[in-house]
């Protein structure tokens, strides 16, 4: 078999021949969601945090798991609600803290030449830094229904199975989110930062 | 008419409205200044947005091997401190004492009525073989024990 008729395979058929306790099938799973999942908790937790070991803990429970997916829901929400549920562990059991805005990490000196060569690219990352920041910052259910929705593509309704909550609630969640990003970025903006 | 709520008008900007909600939304808009503000407002946080770091995630060489190294130490740990071990032996256990109790007290509680009723036994022989009776039967004529049975009828009747 090649790679595009593994693309073919329903998920929820890999996911079946997972439980029956077939490791080619989970290797499948693991190769087609890793980046989701990397990208997810990396957002999420932020990158202090040890992604991998994190990523490794998600795809052990599939498979541990695998014989409890009842079919009801799409195989990427169950996994994405196994990835919120190992993330907010981790964050229970570290009690990890955002730094702040106005507390910028210390950074090493680049050199003159080198900050000029790359002056538009360094200005964008920083850019990017202060951005992701004020994301970490934001209260964990409105990161979380942000992230899903703008960086990971799920639709408002995907968002509210994963999170388990009306989608009412997933629209207000992403509203707070917004305007708190607002308040936080404008002044940011007004003094040239953003 | 009554405004949008906010809620709506931020998934109006995120595509996540039905078709016919968005153009409900969006005809409002065209003539209320005071929502078409505040999308407008919603919409710009779109742009903070896209300066966040969309970088896709390496993903480490062996991620596989060391998923399923996780998952064989997983095993061999359930298997030394399962749960299911404690949940099975609290009841087992429970039950084991209790049996050894109730044998036990039997066993112990036969032999002791055993023994009492031995030497029950022996006792009154012993007795009966001092009076001269029969255990089971009157006492023979000129006995100790027919003597003494005579006395105390004698004294009885008076």
């Amino acid at each position: 078999m090649n790679s595009a008729i593994y693309d073919k395979e329903p998920d929820q058929e890999l996911i079946r021949l997972v439980a029956a306790g077939d490791e080619a099938a989970f290797a499948r799973l693991v190769d087609r969601y890793q980046r989701a999942v990397f990208s997810t908790i990396r957002r999420y937790m932020g990158s202090s945090t040890d992604v991998e070991d994190l990523a490794q803990d998600v795809f052990a429970s599939v498979w541990q798991n695998a014989r409890r997916f009842e079919g009801r829901s799409r195989f990427s929400t169950w996994l994405y609600r196994i990835v919120v549920n190992r993330c907010l562990k981790h964050r229970r059991k570290h009690r990890i803290a955002v730094e702040s805005l106005d507390e910028p990490s210390e950074e090493a000196p680049v050199p003159e030449q080198l900050a000029v060569e790359f002056k538009p690219r360094l200005e964008q990352e920083r850019k990017s830094r202060i951005v992701n920041q004020a994301i970490s910052e934001l209260p964990e259910r409105q990161r979380l229904a942000l992230i899903l929705t703008r960086f990971e593509g799920k639709s408002y309704l995907e968002a509210r199975e994963i999170m388990g909550v009306s989608l009412s609630a997933i629209e207000s969640l992403i509203l707070r989110a917004k305007e708190n990003l607002a308040k936080r970025l404008e002044p940011l903006r007004a003094r040239g930062a953003v | 008419m009554p405004h949008i709520k906010k809620s709506k008008l931020s998934a109006l900007a995120d595509g996540a409205l039905s078709p016919i909600e968005s153009e409900r939304v969006r005809g409002h808009l065209d003539i209320c200044g005071r929502c078409r503000n505040q999308a407008e407002r919603l919409s710009k946080v779109a742009e903070f947005l896209s300066l966040a770091n969309t970088d896709e995630p390496t993903i480490p060489p062996f991620f596989l091997a060391r998923v399923r190294q996780r998952i064989r130490s997983r095993k061999k740990q359930s298997l030394l401190h399962g749960r299911w071990l404690p949940r099975a032996l609290i009841p087992a256990g429970s039950i084991a004492l209790f049996l050894i109790a109730v044998a036990g007290g039997g066993y112990l509680g036969t032999r002791a009525f055993m023994q009492r009723n031995n030497s029950a036994t022996a006792s009154e022989s012993q007795a009966a073989s001092y009076l001269g009776a029969d255990v089971l039967g009157d006492y023979p004529t000129g006995s100790m024990g027919d003597v003494l049975d005579n006395l105390l009828s004698a004294r009885g009747g008076r």
